[in-house]
């Protein structure tokens, strides 16, 4: 366990390492702070720091993609797979196999620009097979747009013939697509609560500071209780995404990733309301921790499917698990 | 409540509609069906076509150029334009006919009159509204931009905020602080002034969708003939609270046809995406259902109110609560139906940046983001934030205790009748 003086420091370190613009790749710069160290020291604390500090800081450093394949290289035991793209379903999608022409039509989402040096593994269906394809040129990668756009997010096409194509064993890719799944939601959930604690945070000092009728808007009730109920529901996501990392299954992170988006969402509808007028300019940064916000919450599932999922489970398994030591 | 509408009102209704039928474009289907420069482009060209049939200004008097017809002809006339899918104008007339043109019939001298109405009638001036200020928010009779007069002119120093369509403006109606040694509501004047004139300045802000829809307007030594005031001088704060009124009633009327319209496209787009058997979809599809119901029906009651008595009492605050919450709750439903696809962009990009997009709008991401971002999160901070709604509501209609103020040099006088930062473009 790490102690709060080290957490201090930890956080200042990463806080300086994901917003930084220059200083090479991530992994190099992590590397320069020892990181590897502080994963093997107390991983759940290291990464779920990592993605605190990095939904605090809306940083748009691709720190997700590699945690998703190191899980899939450790799950599947193959560790090229490590340094691979890995490639989610994407809302243009999804990739498929033409029977016809015997390629694999690709229409995914990474998460970073891919440069034709990449390897990717593409999700193909529902219970996905997983489909390595090793350095193709075949490969487009265009940024996805949308909503969020500082997100860096990119729309992966190609039409990759079957000889170019490595299929992941199928009965190893089932659990390690869920692998990469629970531990995709796990970090983005962390990542929900940071950027949730900031949008408070701020909320908090402008009501601080803003004065209309002779006082300081904070001072109205409708107000306090605005930030003081979505501080309290962030409270609790932020417990459970700790849980959750502790805990390292999947469903801990489901409950965990339902929660953190829910209380993201809420936190940014009452925030907006204290902002008022000034709330609705590209000048303010709220809207970027607000569009960020909807950009993650449908990332491995929005809140409200994850709860539907949740239901379901619920009642189909008949049994509520324990999330941790909760 | 009165739900029949009397047939000198029905019968000008038949003439709306023949109107209609005699001009709308073969197989109109509204301004959702064109990208920003067609909508542009048809507005422009709609608003001649009703010019040049006497349907801007209707209820104004007929030596200004108005058409002299009843209040209740308007709501017909908001009525049928809104079932036929077609705006009453251009988004600017908002603050041109309904608030200016409306205020100067009421409070205008015969020269303003003679002066601006047919000019706003023939859209040859567009008026923009100068009343937030960037420390003058919620709290609009705190307002500081101050006029001072220097012989036959007044001096304007001070900034103006939230102006929407600034850009597009001709003149700005505003509201000064004329006497700073008396109670803030009692020194305030409503003023004219040309955007050409010298002094003012107009800067673009660009809200979070990304688009100049407001403007900021710096006044230095700006100077305005003194016969540019509205009504008594230092009586600004009650002609700028007549001003609201005017688009209520017609609001009453129209509000329902376009959150109706909104929550069909709704129901569209649970079935395109295959949620329309997710319980919880349909049970939020039947909330928005009853919510869009009562809207109606709370809405001919505001009509029957306004018709009567001629004003609109704090039931104003109930219909503007209502409508507001409604929608975020509807679009928010319209976002998270569309699910992963809310994460890029598809389709054209609404028109306007008020209430629902424009009929005939299609299911495609950029409608719901665009209006999810600004439209529906802005509806319950414009025109008078939700919080102030309710303290409305608890203070003048349940009588409840008034929060307790911080001390203030000036009087306090209610705060129930103060018109809210603009509403620049009306559903």
């Amino acid at each position: 366990m790490m102690d709060q003086d080290t957490l201090e420091m930890l956080r200042s370190s990463l806080r300086h390492v994901l917003t930084q613009d220059s200083g090479g790749p991530l992994a190099g710069r992590l590397h320069e702070l020892g990181w590897d160290e502080v994963v093997a020291d107390d991983s759940s604390t290291a990464l779920r720091t990592m993605f605190e500090v990095k939904g605090d800081t809306l940083s748009s450093a691709d720190a997700l993609g590699p945690r998703l394949a190191a899980v899939l290289a450790e799950s599947t035991g193959d560790d090229r797979l490590a340094s691979a793209t890995v490639a989610l379903a994407s809302p243009f999608g999804p990739s498929r196999w033409d029977e016809g022409t015997d390629h694999l039509v690709i229409d995914a989402m990474t998460l970073s620009a891919v440069s034709s040096a990449t390897t990717v593994v593409v999700p193909v269906g529902a219970a996905p097979r997983l489909a390595i394809v090793v350095a193709h040129v075949g490969l487009t990668s265009t940024p996805l747009g949308g909503i969020d756009e500082s997100f860096g997010a990119h729309r992966l096409t190609g039409d990759i013939e079957a000889d170019a194509i490595e299929w992941i064993d199928d009965r190893l890719a089932a659990t390690a697509w869920n692998d990469v799944v629970s531990h995709g939601r796990w970090l983005v959930a962390c990542e929900l609560v940071g950027i949730a604690r900031h949008v408070i945070a701020a909320a908090a000092q402008y009501t601080g500071e803003r004065v209309q009728y002779g006082r300081k808007i904070g001072t109205f009730q409708a107000l306090q209780h605005r930030v003081a109920s979505a501080h309290s529901m962030v409270i609790g996501a932020g417990h459970l995404a700790a849980e959750a990392g502790n805990a390292g299954d999947d469903w801990s992170a489901l409950v965990a990733k339902a929660m953190a988006g829910q209380a993201a969402e809420f936190a940014c509808t009452q925030a907006q309301q204290c902002y008022g007028a000034i709330g609705f300019t590209w000048e303010h940064e709220f809207h970027r921790y607000l569009r960020r916000t909807y950009m993650l919450d449908r990332l491995f599932g929005d809140w409200r499917s994850l709860e539907h999922e949740i239901g379901m489970r619920l009642q189909t398994t008949g049994v509520v698990p324990h999330i941790g030591s909760l | 409540m009165d739900l029949s509408f009397p047939p000198e009102a029905e019968a000008f209704r038949a003439q709306v509609r023949e109107f209609l039928a005699a001009n709308l474009p073969p197989g109109w289907q509204g301004l959702g069906t064109l990208d920003r420069d067609d909508a542009e482009a048809f507005s422009i060209s709609w608003r001649r076509t009703l010019c040049e049939h006497g349907l801007i200004g209707i209820t104004w008097p007929v030596e200004y150029g108005g058409g002299g017809r009843s209040k209740l002809d308007q709501v017909v006339l908001a009525q049928e334009m809104a079932r036929a899918r077609v705006p009453l104008g251009r988004v600017s007339d908002t603050t041109t006919v309904k608030m200016l043109g409306n205020t100067l019939v009421n409070w205008g001298t015969e020269e303003q009159k003679r002066r601006y109405i047919p000019r706003i009638i023939s859209g040859d001036d567009v008026w923009v509204q100068g009343y937030s200020e960037p420390e003058s928010g919620s709290d609009l009779a705190s307002i500081r931009l101050r006029a001072e007069l220097d012989g036959h002119e007044w001096v304007i120093n001070g900034q103006k905020t939230w102006t929407s369509r600034g850009m597009d403006g001709t003149g700005i109606f505003l509201l000064a602080r004329t006497d700073p040694t008396v109670p803030k509501h009692r020194g305030i004047t409503f003023l004219l002034c040309q955007i050409d004139t010298p002094g003012v300045e107009v800067r673009p802000i660009t809200t979070l969708t990304g688009d100049a829809e407001f403007c900021e307007v710096f006044f230095t030594d700006a100077r305005i003939p003194a016969e540019n005031v509205v009504g008594p001088v230092n009586g600004g704060w009650n002609v700028a609270n007549s001003l609201l009124g005017h688009e209520r009633g017609e609001e009453a009327a129209t509000n329902p046809i376009f959150f109706r319209a909104e929550l069909d496209r709704i129901i569209d787009l649970a079935r395109e995406s295959g949620c329309i058997d997710d319980r919880v979809v349909r049970d939020r599809l039947a909330w928005c259902h009853t919510k869009v119901e009562t809207m109606r029906f709370l809405g001919y009651r505001i009509l029957t109110q306004y018709l009567r008595q001629g004003h609109l009492g704090a039931v104003a605050s109930i219909s503007k609560l209502y409508w507001s919450e409604y929608h975020q709750e509807a679009v928010d439903l319209a976002i998270s139906m569309l699910g992963a696809n809310a994460m890029i962009r598809t389709g054209r990009r609404p028109y306007k940046h008020f209430r629902a997009d424009e009929p005939g709008a299609d299911n495609s991401s950029n409608s719901w983001i665009d209006v999810f971002l600004l439209n529906a999160r802005s509806g319950t901070v414009y025109a008078g934030t939700s919080e102030i709604q309710r303290n409305i509501l608890a203070e003048s209609i349940l009588g409840l205790p008034k929060e307790p103020q911080a001390k203030e040099p000036q009087a306090k006088e209610p705060q129930a009748k103060e018109p809210q930062a603009t509403e620049p473009q009306t559903g």
